[in-house]
């Protein structure tokens, strides 16, 4: 019966082909490609002399590289927490029934992700400079100060600065993802609890994060592959330089300056690998840890 | 273009139709393939068209907006050559002039290079060697000043770019400062006061105390590092090593020194506070060279003319410089050749060049015959090219390598770390350097 129906044209990949060819042009070949500079030793001229797992070896023993790793992580753990923690209580406040002008105060958390990761960088950049910074006037003005302070002198201020921008963008992101998991709570469970008398911090905590936990991993592993991949925001505001003291040379800035300002690009492409390695195992530990909340869930 | 899109539609809404129509599908299709075709007969029309016309072009890739006075002139010298100049914005300008290089295609024919990359672009092989004939350009760089023609040469001598700029440096100071301050504001005074480093600081002390605080000597520790870095006798790499040349040693002295007793303003080099104080009036001396007096004082501080004059300090030094290299795989290399003789020999347009546009050469021939002629009332009439033209003449020839701009960016961000005081002790700061010139650059020994 079914076989006679079954159409058997082909038409079906020519409307999947403009992703493949894309996806092989500018996804597949340039990865493997890259895999292949990363065992070289090429500037750019010539042809590039292939020299094995050197490039790895000195990956291996580079101080420079976990400097940037733990730039990078704690430039993401300080930004994360207050990012996911803050827009969960926004979105819990947004989703109740008595906000008025919702939409409004949705958009307005949102705008700042529109916003280019690299005039934001610039901003603040600005208003933290040393000698005519707004920050600085604004604390001698109420005499907190007398002389202007050397912000972007200090190491860890500089990496909180760039923790509090990415916190600042992103917030509003998490915000809407978190509403469209509230709004898929169904309404059933929450008047049961209602009925069965229970208080808005009960329902907070006994069924509404609970059954936001997905979103919740969601949002951790999409953050963690965003986050170690954090370029625009400490490039711009340091004038790519990572200063001070390369306190704020995330990952992908150390593996931008090696490749494409120091043109080694078989090192740069092992940093790059490096990476590579470095994000599949934060994912792997998400997907244990979210495997394991669902079976959990659904032994329950 | 509207035909194409409803037969865009038309091919797309057949598709849609699951396939009912095959007829009309090849219809659709065909007709999509004879609008292409269509299109492609336009394009390649445009460019046979052009092809008829069989005019010789000349590509030529800038960051600077200098290069489009010097094309509007070289155009009406030569009516029968066009120009394609390419202008990107100095930000990524060497990357894609690289990756052009690496790549072998489109590559312009002539390109201008700024000094930091300079050394760098160098020593790439694909630059013609413009010492052999029939270019012969040191018939060219002869005329000019020696410290340019060393910049010029690649390792082995040979000529692989022309200056057409003189960027001997001075101090530019302020004349109503100088007079409240050191009592004169003669050229030949001021130059006199400020003739050695202790001089300086000594002034800086003095007049910091005398105006409570609100005028400085120098602007930055920059002003020092630009004398500095232009007298060293040994370049940061020799044979493999690095080396830390001993005025580089002593600029940590001087910068240190300046900073603690308030000699430098603590500004910026080129940041806002940096070109406002041009204006305030808070700072006497900056270091800056020849092309500073357009493009940083003119331009930040247009209402100070008349205010500003030249000395001489501790030692000459020069600053920057744009370089104009040829493609050794060029086909159009008779041309680009004409461009960079014109710009940097020919003396109608060189003579044209420096007077309306105060731009002092790297010819110090010409530099000498408009030296007595040439006066700026923005410098109180000071005839700056002479100031220069003898200015030039002391510039000593700083040796430079590839590695340069690289590891002078890293030799700044420790300057900056140990003048705010992450880096305390000064033995310090030169380990941490070296350090991390080995880690960047693993076939440099940078032990000590």
């Amino acid at each position: 019966m079914f076989s006679k129906t079954l159409r058997k044209d082909h038409y079906g990949y020519l409307f999947i082909a403009p992703f493949f060819i894309i996806f092989v042009i500018f996804g597949l070949y340039p990865i493997v490609y890259s895999f292949y500079l990363s065992l070289c030793n090429w500037d750019g001229f010539g042809n590039p002399v292939i020299i094995g797992f050197e490039n790895y070896q000195r990956l291996l023993g580079d101080y420079m590289f976990y400097k940037s790793l733990f730039n990078t992580l704690f430039i993401w753990g300080i930004s994360v927490i207050p990012q996911l923690t803050v827009s969960l209580i926004i979105a819990v406040i947004l989703h109740e029934k008595f906000i008025k002008g919702k939409s409004i105060f949705r958009a307005v958390f949102f705008f700042p992700n529109i916003v280019t990761a690299a005039s934001l960088g610039l901003l603040v950049a600005l208003i933290f400079s040393w000698q005519t910074g707004s920050f600085n006037n604004l604390l001698m003005s109420l005499g907190f100060i007398h002389d202007p302070v050397n912000w972007p002198s200090r190491p860890y201020f500089m990496r909180l600065l760039v923790s509090g921008i990415l916190f600042w963008q992103y917030f509003g992101y998490s915000m809407i993802i978190y509403i469209a998991g509230l709004q898929g709570i169904s309404r059933d469970i929450l008047e049961a609890a209602e009925i069965d008398g229970a208080s808005k911090t009960q329902v907070f905590f006994r069924i509404t994060l609970p059954l936001l936990r997905p979103i919740m991993i969601f949002q951790v592993v999409t953050s963690i592959i965003g986050g170690m991949q954090i370029f625009d925001q400490p490039y711009t505001l340091t004038n790519g330089t990572g200063d001070p003291n390369n306190s704020t040379l995330t990952t992908v800035m150390y593996l931008y300056k090696i490749a494409f300002t120091r043109y080694q690009y078989g090192y740069g492409s092992a940093v790059a690998f490096g990476l590579f390695i470095i994000i599949v195992i934060f994912s792997i530990i998400s997907f244990v840890l979210m495997n394991r909340r669902s079976k959990s869930a659904t032994s329950l | 273009m509207k035909q194409f899109r409803l037969q865009a539609i038309v091919c797309f809404s057949n598709f849609s139709k699951g396939g009912a129509n095959r007829k009309m599908i090849k219809k659709g299709i065909s007709a999509l393939t004879i609008v292409l075709l269509g299109l492609s007969l336009i394009l390649s029309g445009c460019s046979s068209s052009t092809s008829a016309k069989n005019q010789k072009v000349l590509t030529i890739w800038t960051f600077t907006d200098e290069a489009k006075y010097a094309v509007k002139e070289f155009k009406k010298r030569y009516p029968d050559i066009k120009v394609n100049l390419l202008f990107i914005t100095n930000d990524n300008y060497v990357q894609k002039l690289i990756s052009v290089l690496q790549a072998g295609k489109k590559v312009p024919d002539v390109f201008f290079v700024e000094n930091t990359y300079w050394p760098q672009i160098k020593q790439i092989p694909l630059l013609e060697n413009l010492s052999k004939a029939p270019f012969n350009a040191t018939q060219i760089t002869d005329q000019q000043f020696q410290y340019i023609q060393d910049i010029e040469k690649d390792e082995k001598g040979n000529v692989k770019g022309l200056g057409y700029q003189g960027t001997p440096g001075a101090f530019y100071y302020r004349r109503d400062l100088a007079k409240k301050y050191l009592g004169t504001d003669d050229p030949d005074e001021v130059s006199q006061k400020i003739s050695s480093w202790d001089k300086i600081m000594a002034i800086g002390e003095k007049v910091v105390k005398e105006s409570g605080g609100k005028v400085h000597a120098l602007s930055s520790w920059s002003d020092i590092d630009i004398v500095q870095s232009s007298n060293i006798k040994k370049p940061w790499v020799v044979d493999g090593k690095l080396v830390i040349d001993q005025a580089r040693r002593d600029e940590l002295d001087l910068t240190k020194k300046a900073r603690e007793k308030n000699v430098e303003a603590k500004y910026e080099s080129w940041g806002s506070a940096w070109t406002a104080s041009m204006q305030e009036g808070t700072v006497m001396f900056y270091a800056e060279p020849t092309w500073g007096l357009p493009y940083i004082f003119e331009s930040n501080a247009p209402k100070t003319s008349g205010k500003w004059g030249l000395a001489n300090g501790p030692k000459a030094f020069s600053n920057g410089g744009t370089f104009i290299a040829m493609y050794s795989k060029s086909h159009h290399k008779d041309l680009a050749w004409k461009f960079m003789k014109f710009y940097t020999s020919d003396p109608t347009f060189s003579k044209k060049l420096a007077k309306s546009q105060q731009y002092f050469l790297s010819n110090k021939k010409i530099d000498a015959e408009l030296a007595s002629e040439l006066t700026s009332d923005f410098l109180a009439g000071q005839k700056y090219f002479d100031f220069f033209e003898k200015a030039g003449e002391a510039v000593p020839s700083a040796p430079q390598t590839k590695y340069d701009n690289d590891i002078n960016s890293i030799w700044n961000s420790k300057m900056n770390d140990y003048l705010n005081g992450r880096i305390k002790t000064k033995a310090k700061m030169l380990k941490e350097f070296r350090t991390e010139v080995g880690h960047d650059f693993p076939e440099i020994d940078a032990n000590e």
